[in-house]
């Protein structure tokens, strides 16, 4: 079947078919029985089956397993929860948290199948979080991963999404700042190889006064891939005092990978400062040269400077075995 | 707390005269489009376009993205005006009325001190069309577009529609069903144009339309310098603009084209502009927008050969009642493409600019060069000023840099100046000039005096 998906909050010229993404994909339900999802805290989770999934990227479904993490007291320890699943799975679930107290949480998904994730967060006042969506599904599955997020006076959510691997892979990101000096930022790892297609729509929304929005996406595009990424800045009237920044680090390692890009920027308040900056090509050939001259091989030298681009980003993923597994998956995937 | 004063629209381009004309057409018919054909006695390759055109224009949606167009009603605009007299070569043949507009304008006298050519068309038709004698001795070819069908049919032909085809979008095909008045430049091989050609389409009737067809040639090794301007009274009625410009720039030949557009604020300007640049040639596109209720205009470069160049260099001011949506596309096709894009814009009391831009490297475009560069400057809250690009990069042997800015004028910089004894009124105005002038300074020094003044213009009554 045909869906639309991940649309544009602004329309643009249709030439460039980057306004959404038609995809042909069939679904099947998700079966509870044959897919695991553990975490490291016991922080009173609830899980139920619920019906009406939505999300921001648009693909509608009937059952999924819903998740509730609402913590009664500040945790330290960082919380992990794997979901892994095989090839036969088509998984929809929401992890909803509440955050009444700072929590670092790590998200990572494992395995081969279909899935169709979405993470919403609610902070309350003076709230810090950091919060990883690790995909690191095999090149075979299927991503649908939507984050949403709603922030509060004087808090801070730091996001960060890994995308490795995937033959089709939709994301979506939406931050609201709804009250006075909140802030998020988002910050993104992709890599493409082989056919794969990749689809990003991040849009942060600077709601009220000095909120500060900041967007990262580093990534690198290999063989026939190709990406399409939007990332949007929205300062709505009486955001003033606010600060936003996206930035994109789009690097192509092969003649035939694809990159489109569309880095909004909207305004309709006078006193706010926004900014984007975008780069696009190939390794900057000084630092190549200056690797190279090291006696370090060409291939090395690119890696390095890839992983060097990447580690701004991975070092806010807050657990060392789960960022050794990602740079396991990178330097496979950048060979 | 900021006051705000309506526009002053006293200005020299508010001037109305009531013209009395030999012909006026209605709406978009083939009967319509029969009857223009007719007057302008056409071959029928011309008539088949238009017809051709019309078919596509029936077949097209609006677009479904960018201003409300909805407001446009063919069927109330007046889409062919011919006044009464033919076409001159001498000012003092323009009837008395016409003449006293553009003598007001300055056509006249920007045409002595500095300029190789003019032409300038009131509603449909071109009224006065000279180029320099020196110029046509050198084969240079600058005469209205109507004239050029007659007179050069094979050179016509062979560029016509070729850069800009009938079904683009919609009000392409509107244009090329009812086209008329325009300018037709071609500069042979190896000729340099010291002086720039300029052309000034003048907008009078109320609820009219104006649909010139430009086409400019500059073959190998030629160089020309061409300047649009456009201006009309304000009325209650809405006006449209759906306008031209096919450009073809050679091998090693240079082209700069600019425009400044200051169309008034019941105009819907939806012009449509690209050109095609061969090897190692270049191409400067130059544009300051003042005017119009909504403006949708992205002139798009073609880089085809090996070493091609862009440069784009724009300013929108949009004010009260004003959406201002405009930009660029660029398609590098060849080696060693180099594309320098600076764009900047004002919007105050309301009015909404928005950039957007489609830049395509195709894979062949190895060693290409890309700079975009977009800044944005908010008077108040009340105004929109909205950034939308679309980078699609084929090719991994290039390097680009894109970079945009919105911010507000610093209170810092106001307080600096009004501490030297400068009123709030004027600072402003002075970080506004400051922040326009890497664009003024592409103008040629007439324009950018004339920009500055536009500026100061709108910015008139801004504090209170």
């Amino acid at each position: 079947m045909k869906y639309i998906l991940n649309e544009t909050p602004i329309k643009t010229t249709n030439n460039f078919r980057i306004n959404n993404i038609t995809v042909d994909l069939d679904i099947k339900e998700t079966d509870f029985n044959d897919y695991s999802f553990s975490t490291t805290k016991d922080l009173d989770i609830k899980t139920e089956i619920k019906s009406d999934f939505n999300s921001k990227i648009g693909l509608e479904r009937d059952k999924y397993l819903y998740v509730d993490i609402t913590p009664k007291k500040r945790i330290d320890d960082l919380l992990i929860i794997n979901y892994t699943f095989d090839s036969k799975n088509y998984l929809t679930s929401h992890i909803n948290i509440n955050l009444d107290y700072d929590l670092n949480t790590i998200i990572c998904f494992r395995g081969t199948g279909f899935l169709n994730f979405k993470l919403t967060v609610t902070s309350k006042e003076n709230i810090n979080s950091n919060i990883s969506v690790v995909n690191l599904t095999s090149d075979q599955s299927t991503g649908l991963v939507s984050i949403e997020n709603s922030v509060n006076t004087n808090s801070n959510i730091v996001t960060n999404y890994i995308d490795l691997r995937g033959k089709l892979r939709i994301s979506n990101y939406y931050s609201e700042l709804n009250s006075e000096k909140a802030s998020s930022s988002f910050n993104t790892i992709y890599i493409g190889n082989k056919d794969e297609r990749l689809d990003m729509n991040y849009y942060t929304k600077n709601n009220n006064k000095y909120t500060v929005s900041n967007m990262l996406f580093q990534g690198a595009l290999l063989d026939n891939s190709y990406k399409s990424l939007k990332g949007t800045i929205d300062f709505i009237e009486g955001s003033s005092k606010s600060k936003g920044e996206e930035n994109e680090n789009c690097i192509l390692l092969s003649e035939n990978s694809k990159s489109r890009s569309l880095p909004m920027l909207l305004c309709h308040e006078e006193d706010v400062m926004g900014a984007h900056g975008m780069s696009s090509g190939k390794i900057d050939s000084q630092k190549l040269f200056y690797l190279m001259s090291k006696g370090i091989s060409e291939e090395e030298a690119k890696r390095l400077i890839i992983k060097a681009n990447f580690k701004i980003v991975l070092d806010n993923v807050l657990d060392e075995n789960i960022k050794a597994e990602i740079e396991e998956i990178i330097d496979e995937r950048i060979k | 707390m900021k006051t705000r004063i309506d526009n002053i629209d006293n200005n020299i381009y508010n001037i109305k005269t009531t013209e009395e004309y030999e012909k006026t057409e209605i709406g978009l018919t083939k009967e319509v489009i029969e009857r223009i054909s007719k007057e302008k006695e056409e071959p029928k390759w011309v008539l088949d376009i238009r017809l051709k055109a019309l078919e596509f224009y029936n077949k097209l949606e609006l677009p479904n993205w960018g201003p409300d167009l909805s407001e446009i009603n063919l069927d109330d605009i007046t889409t062919y005006i011919k006044p009464k007299n033919k076409m001159v070569d001498k000012w003092e043949d323009v009837p008395e009325d016409i003449k006293n507009v553009f003598d007001k304008l300055g056509i006249p006298e920007a045409e002595k001190k500095s300029l190789g050519g003019v032409g300038a068309q009131y509603d449909s038709e071109m009224v006065y069309h000279k180029v320099q004698d020196e110029l046509k001795e050198k084969g240079v070819i600058y005469t209205n577009f109507d004239t050029a069908i007659k007179e050069y049919p094979e050179l016509v032909k062979e560029y016509f529609t070729k850069a800009v085809p009938i079904n683009d979008h919609k009000f392409i095909a509107m244009h090329y069903a009812l086209f008329s008045g325009g300018s037709f430049v071609y500069v042979p091989k190896g000729v340099v144009l010291n002086d720039p050609l300029q052309s000034y389409f003048r907008l009078n009737s109320p609820g009219a339309g104006q649909f010139e067809h430009t086409l400019i040639i500059v073959e190998e090794g030629a160089s020309l310098q061409f300047i649009e301007g456009c201006s009309a009274p304000g009325y209650n009625e809405l006006n449209l603009h759906a306008g031209c410009v096919e450009l073809f720039v050679k091998d090693n030949a240079f082209l700069r084209f600019s425009t400044i557009e200051n169309w008034s604020k019941n105009m819907m300007n939806l012009n449509t502009k690209k050109a095609f640049v061969g090897t190692r040639g270049k191409i400067e596109w130059i544009m300051g927008s003042f005017g119009s209720k909504v403006s949708m205009l992205y002139p798009m470069t073609i880089l085809n050969g090996d070493y091609a160049k862009c440069e784009f260099t724009n300013i929108s001011f949009a004010g009260f009642g004003q959406n201002l949506d405009s930009g660029l596309k660029v398609i590098h096709n060849g080696k060693y493409n180099s594309t320098a894009i600076n764009s900047k814009s004002i919007s105050k009391d309301g009015g909404i600019c928005t950039f957007r831009s489609n830049i395509w490297v195709k894979s062949n475009a190895s060693k290409s060069k890309l700079n975009v560069s977009c800044e944005s400057l908010m008077l108040d809250s009340k105004s929109k000023s909205d950034t939308i690009p679309v980078d699609f990069i084929e090719n991994d042997d290039i390097e680009y840099a894109h970079e945009a800015k919105i911010g507000k004028i610093s209170d810092d910089t106001i307080f600096y100046l009004m501490s030297r004894g400068i009123s709030e009124e004027e600072a402003i105005k002075l970080i506004v000039r400051g922040f326009a002038e890497p664009i003024s300074k592409a103008f040629p020094i007439e324009y950018a005096v004339e920009m500055n003044r536009l500026i100061d213009l709108e910015l008139e009554g801004t504090i209170g």
